[in-house]
């Protein structure tokens, strides 16, 4: 059985994510030298912050960076991770599909992308849009299936086809995306999810 | 054979101009002069503004003095709502994901100095200049990307969990003014 998922996987030879154009991240280093020469300065622990940034211009800031980027930064406090639930928590409608992820990115630039994961997000009013690979397998859905309440709809054997329409009044966004953009490990025994 | 009539070409933007400007002192006693629409991207001046009953009659005697932001600041806010003051209108701020590309004026005008755009930042605020605020926090955001949340929580001098609560255990563990 272990060796039946193993074979099925083919995540692991699916190309990696292609790298966005970085012309503005490069143009930003330049001005941000003193950012920069911070955070290299190892043997000061105990300089100043380069900001007293405010909360409130904190949340401001982190509200305005990309899906993945806010949930990732979320742990960069208490005050953070709870207006980042909070913010989310409005979230009740999930639309789920499989496809080609490079193809739904292309044909539309509301999706965001997670940098390591096969996964996609696009957020409308109370509604997540999340397209999964077409590289995901069953194994990968059994984690779905463990997780959520879903059901996957058999279109044409042997592939599986995930093409769900969710609104539950207890769904979470926020864990919904933590658990897609895991990677299944198959054992023998159990299914057990272990982070990239 | 037809003849064109002599047609008085009109700049649109000569159309669109319009004539009432208003005078602003910055912190450090800079003035400078803005238009009607490019104020009104400013929802703190255009409050002030119409508090104060301002009209084009009274507008460049009666200068507004604005305490908490110094000249550059001020310069460059002027900058970019005499830029952007016939854009469309911005959606209401929602803070879901609101994806937008920063044109490459405004990136030039932002690339500057990591505490004079933390600085702007505050002034923007004050003034509260949505599409500039989108903008600033676009800049510090991308310059966060790569940043850990360790490391965020150094440069914004953010305390850890821990840190907070020691904090205010300690501020509600010291007696109060009554001793």
């Amino acid at each position: 059985m272990h060796n039946f998922f193993r074979k099925l996987s083919i995540r692991a030879r699916s190309p990696p994510a292609p790298k966005k154009k970085s012309s503005a991240n490069n143009m930003l280093k330049k001005n941000s030298s003193g950012l920069l020469r911070f955070i290299r300065n190892n043997d000061k622990p105990d300089e100043e912050p380069t900001f007293d940034m405010p909360m409130h211009l904190m949340i401001q800031v982190i509200d305005r960076m990309p899906f993945f980027e806010q949930i990732r930064q979320s742990r960069v406090c208490k005050e953070i991770k709870e207006h980042i639930e909070e913010k989310y928590s409005k979230i009740k409608k999930l639309e789920l599909r499989k496809r080609d992820i490079n193809e739904a990115c292309a044909s539309d630039d509301a999706f965001e992308r997670h940098s390591k994961a096969y996964v996609a997000v696009k957020i409308e009013k109370d509604t997540a849009c999340v397209v999964i690979d077409d590289a995901w397998v069953v194994a990968d859905f059994y984690v779905f299936l463990v997780n959520f309440d879903f059901e996957l709809v058999q279109k044409d054997s042997p592939e599986f086809e995930l093409s769900e329409s969710v609104s539950q009044s207890d769904f979470k966004l926020l864990d919904f995306v933590r658990v897609a953009t895991k990677k299944p490990v198959i054992t023998q025994s159990d299914l057990k999810i272990s982070e990239f | 054979m037809s003849v064109e009539p002599e047609v008085p070409i009109v700049q649109v933007e000569e159309v669109r101009e319009n004539p009432v400007l208003y005078k602003i002192i910055s912190s450090d006693n800079h003035v400078f002069t803005i238009s009607e629409h490019a104020v009104k991207l400013s929802k703190t001046l255009w409050d002030l503004i119409t508090n104060l009953g301002l009209t084009a009659e009274n507008a460049l005697d009666n200068p507004i003095p604005v305490e908490n932001v110094n000249g550059k600041n001020m310069e460059t806010i002027v900058q970019f709502c005499e830029r952007h003051k016939y854009d469309e209108e911005e959606p209401e701020y929602t803070n879901y994901i609101r994806e937008f590309v920063l044109p490459e004026w405004d990136r030039q005008l932002l690339s500057i100095d990591n505490e004079e755009l933390f600085q702007l930042i505050l002034a923007t605020n004050y003034l509260d200049i949505q599409k500039l605020m989108d903008y600033c926090c676009r800049v510090i955001g991308d310059m966060a990307k790569d940043k850990t949340p360790e490391e965020l929580r150094i440069i914004y001098g953010i305390p850890t969990d821990a840190e907070d609560d020691a904090l205010e255990r300690s501020a509600s563990d010291s007696p109060g003014p009554s001793g």
